[in-house]
């Protein structure tokens, strides 16, 4: 009996060495070590929310008890509940006008016929890019009612008394969340318009349905799925935005969940625990939304696109295609155009006054914003671009490194494992990055990376690696897993397989998805605002700086300066990741 | 410590313009203290300072290194770090890094009396010791601010006065110098409500005034009929002024027409500024060296530098505030910003600590009103 256990235990010895052997593979190192850094860097920050807003701070700041007074606090106190509704009234406002105006935008032109669609398409995915923030500012001096300039031309030339337009209210809010939104729900639903099966609407315009009856009843239904995962994102996005409500909303009495987020963590009347209640409200709303868009809405199949190729009937607008084409220059008329030339406008004043003063005209306030070298630059200023350059640029990479690694796992590996790191990617994209900045910044506030660039570094990869994350999928997804396969059969090690078969293949993903985070860091208000001290302003923070503590001029000088900047990188990134990198 | 005054309006002449205070001995900058020598070495062996506050422009806080580190011969190397944030916004972070434990400020300078209270209670003040503090005590009492020395000074105050644009019409024969002046119906679309609940000095300035017995919700109600808009910070407060958006506010800074006028001098002619009959209330801003800071000589000595006339000086002509150095005379350029506070009432509160428990229920009161 004893000999027989003896020859068991002998026999299984080399198996469990064998198993133990197989942990410490390349292949399983990186993938324990980044499952555990995703963990880590994903659940850390909200659990330490989860705990610190059920304690209750004392009237004078420094002593807390546990309770539930900051949720009781979510129902009764004066500005919360309002905070609240004005979250959801923006949201929804914001999802219904990026909806409506980012598909019919698509469809114009993926589908019909409208003059100069192709050289339009660029200029429509523009505010796709640049800052809803500078965008807010911008619309502020544009259509204040006294001051706005549209106002200011519009009493001078049509003799209007009062105003032609007033942003600075909750509708201003929506009007500027939803066109800088609009090419998010845009992406959703071109690339399917563009994959459409024809004979689907043929058969409808065969059975005598009209152009207007085939759109509304076949088309549309058809790319249902990527209108919904749009509008979803553009709700959520807009429940998680900070920079509009705060420029056009909370001054005019439109306080939201983020403003009165911003409050609580870092503002002038702090209470970081009531903060983080709130935090857990708008995640849980914007989770569920997110959770209902993954679960339901993105895995269902798209009839409409299958093996073969398919070239979409372009449909002839007739006449209307002029309507079409005015539609299409309008949006970019108010989404890029006006912003950026009322923002110069602004900038070329030592004082803005409400009206083009020509004798006025100065650079003083892009030397103030952009000289470094001098000692009248504003440091705030000239710092955010340094910082926003090296977090953009690190960000970016290490973002994506670890999104590649992450595909992998996720895509190439099966079981428990991959599923877990699957739903720790959507976890980020369910929580707004003011939300996630205030987790990361009670979580790591006793290390060393607190008031350092790190931790900003950290809470960027944190919210957006899962972009990259998806932009290295979509494209692992079209590659055939026998390609690895073979180069493990032929005795390459994983790292071999990675670095001579996987990259190469993957590297316009890859590319795509690095100057996709490296916009996005570039442009980023809502974790910076929380996470900064001095010396690690961002270049958003430095705007942020400016409204706050400067004026309109200088606040538009430096908005110039990062909106030029983030131009640059969309003409970058069209040249090297290809016309159809995003539209696809 | 808590500092308590008599129940009765203060009209005390802090020393600013009129120099009503004639003796003692005025300190001046070729001087240096055994206190300020005793520090300079163990400044310039940390090599740095970080003061986080809420008033120092950008320019200011570049000219004050400059004086600083001449002054104290600290050297090109020595770094200055200036952090500017809202009043409430400093104070979360100075109290998220005493909870933490991690420090990256080094001095704090903000008024907010009940905060600098509850913090040196629990020991998170370095203890001081000032050369200068002696010319500035008296009046500071007299001024009714909190104090605690030898742990929190007040080198500085400022006060909110009514600011209007003259350029902006309906404005031209405008002036204030009471309650009732900026609250008429005529101004209705015109005003600005400073918006209490993000901000603990327009939450004194109110209590004060309650307790010099303004009729605060009087004056809340009549503001609420004017239509105001809501802000808080007093630059972009200033741009609605400049911009004849919101051509008056109620309480703004006289420093922030300065520092505009210095941007384009034509304003000079146009942004006016007046001051209440009722009272004007001084805030006073607390300053201390937090304990565990990273440079807690060079914050100590950059306490002595705001208290001297040298680092007065750099202050009132860069932001004109207030200090109360006895005998003190401001620069020129900043006069015709600073009121002779000696033929004015001056406010302060019997209690600033005690305040801090008031603001719930008056900032209830303010927001069901304007919120």
């Amino acid at each position: 009996m004893r000999t027989e256990a003896a020859a068991v235990t002998l026999a299984g010895a080399p198996r469990s060495i064998g198993r133990w052997r197989s942990l410490f593979t390349q292949e399983s190192i990186a993938t324990i070590a980044v499952s555990l850094i995703v963990a880590a860097a994903v659940l850390l920050p909200l659990a330490t929310l989860v705990v610190s807003s059920f304690r209750v701070l004392d009237d004078l700041g420094f002593s807390t008890t546990w309770g539930l007074d900051n949720y009781r606090l979510l129902f009764t106190d004066h500005v919360i509940p309002g905070a609240f509704v004005n979250t959801l009234l923006i949201s929804t406002g914001s999802m219904v006008l990026a909806t409506v105006l980012g598909v019919s935008l698509a469809w114009i032109n993926a589908r019909t016929n409208c003059p100069w669609r192709e050289k339009l398409e660029p200029f429509n995915l523009i505010p796709f890019f640049l800052s809803p923030f500078v965008g807010a500012i911008a619309w502020h001096n544009l259509a204040a009612p006294k001051t706005g300039l549209i106002n200011a031309l519009a009493r001078n030339t049509l003799g209007i008394e009062g105003h032609l337009l007033n942003v600075d209210n909750i509708y201003g809010v929506i009007w500027v969340t939803g066109i800088f939104f609009t090419p998010l729900v845009y992406l959703f639903v071109v690339g399917s318009l563009r994959r459409m099966d024809p004979s689907l609407e043929d058969s409808a315009r065969t059975t005598g349905a009209g152009l207007l009856r085939t759109t509304l009843t076949v088309t549309l239904p058809l790319v249902a799925p990527g209108i919904l995962s749009g509008a979803i994102i553009v709700f959520v996005t807009s429940a998680g935005e900070f920079g509009v409500p705060f420029k056009l909303g909370a001054p005019y009495g439109v306080e939201t969940l983020t403003t009165q987020i911003f409050t609580k963590a870092v503002g002038d009347d702090a209470n970081y625990y009531l903060g983080a209640s709130m935090s857990m409200a708008l995640g849980a709303i914007t989770a569920f939304f997110i959770f209902v868009q993954q679960r339901y809405i993105a895995p269902r199949s798209f009839t409409t696109v299958t093996g073969k190729g398919f070239r979409p009937n372009v449909v002839d607008l007739g006449r209307w295609k002029w309507l079409a084409l005015g539609l299409n220059l309008a949006f970019i008329l108010v989404a890029v155009v006006l912003p950026i030339f009322c923002l110069v406008v602004v900038s070329l004043h030592p004082v803005w006054e409400g009206e083009i003063i020509l004798s006025d005209i100065t650079f003083r306030n892009y030397v103030k914003t952009l000289a470094f070298w001098r000692t009248d630059s504003i440091s705030a200023a000239t710092n955010g671009i340094f910082n926003s350059f090296i977090l953009s640029f690190a960000g970016a990479s290490i973002a994506m490194v670890l999104s590649l690694v992450v595909s992998y796992m996720i895509h190439r590996t099966k079981g428990f494992g991959s599923r877990m790191l699957d739903l720790l990617c959507v976890i980020p994209i369910g929580f707004p990055g003011i939300v996630l900045a205030m987790g990361v910044l009670v979580t790591y506030i006793k290390t060393p990376i607190y008031a350092t660039l790190w931790i900003l570094l950290l809470g960027y990869i944190t919210r957006f690696f899962p972009y990259g994350q998806r932009n290295i999928s979509s494209v692992m997804l079209a590659i055939s897993e026998e390609l690895d396969q073979s180069s493990r059969m032929a005795g390459a090690s994983w790292i071999t397989t990675l670095r001579r078969i996987t990259i190469p293949l993957l590297k316009p993903g890859i590319f795509a998805g690095w100057l996709l985070l490296f916009i996005i860091f570039l442009r980023e208000l809502s974790i910076s605002i929380i996470l900064y001290t001095s010396g690690t302003e961002t270049l958003s923070v430095g705007v942020y700086y400016l409204a706050n503590f400067e004026n309109e001029s200088l606040t538009s000088a430096l908005s110039v300066a990062q909106t030029v900047v983030l131009l640059a990188c969309i003409v970058i990134f069209r040249r090297m990741a290809g016309r159809e990198a995003l539209t696809a | 410590m808590r500092h308590r005054i008599e129940p009765f309006v203060l009209k005390v002449s802090v020393a600013l313009a009129a120099g009503v205070f004639a003796a003692a001995a005025s300190v001046g900058a070729a001087e240096l203290t055994p206190q300020e020598k005793k520090l300079i070495p163990l400044a310039k062996k940390e090599g740095g300072v970080t003061i986080i506050n809420a008033i120092f422009s950008d320019r200011t806080s570049t000219r004050m290194a400059a004086a600083f580190k001449k002054r104290y011969g600290l050297g090109d190397d020595f770094q200055f770090n200036n952090l500017r944030k809202g009043t409430g916004a400093t104070v979360a972070q100075v109290r998220q890094e005493m909870k933490a434990g991690r420090f990256t400020v080094d001095v704090h300078l903000v008024s907010d009396p009940g905060f600098f209270a509850a913090a040196a209670k629990q020991g998170a003040f370095e203890k001081l010791d000032s050369g200068y503090w002696k010319n500035h005590a008296d009046l500071v009492n007299k001024a009714g601010q909190y104090t605690n020395y030898p742990y929190v000074v007040v080198p500085l105050a400022y006060t909110f006065q009514p600011v209007w644009n003259s350029a902006c019409p309906g404005m031209e024969n405008f002036k204030a110098t009471s309650y009732d002046d900026v609250l008429a119906a005529s101004l209705k679309g015109k005003t600005i409500a400073s918006d209490l609940t993000k901000s603990s000095t327009y939450t004194n300035t109110t209590i004060s005034l309650m307790e010099a017995g303004v009729d605060m919700k009087g004056i809340f109600t009549k503001l609420k009929t004017t239509d105001p808009l809501i802000e808080f910070r007093t630059e972009p407060k200033m741009q609605l002024v400049i911009s004849c958006e919101r051509p008056l506010d109620m309480w703004n800074l006289s420093g922030r027409v300065y520092q505009n006028v210095a941007k384009k001098p034509e304003l000079a002619k146009t942004l006016k500024i007046g001051y209440y009959k009722e009272g004007q209330v001084m805030l006073g801003n607390q300053a201390a060296v937090l304990k565990g800071a990273p440079h807690p000589n060079a914050g100590k000595l950059l306490i002595e530098f705001l208290l001297s006339k040298e680092g007065a000086d750099v202050f009132v002509e860069g932001e004109a505030l207030y200090t109360f150095l006895k005998d003190y005379q401001p620069p020129e350029a900043a006069k015709p910003y600073l009121l002779n506070l000696s033929e004015h009432k001056l406010l302060g509160l019997k209690d600033w600590i005690a305040a801090r428990k008031q603001f719930k229920p008056v900032r209830g009161d303010w927001t069901k009103m304007f919120k």
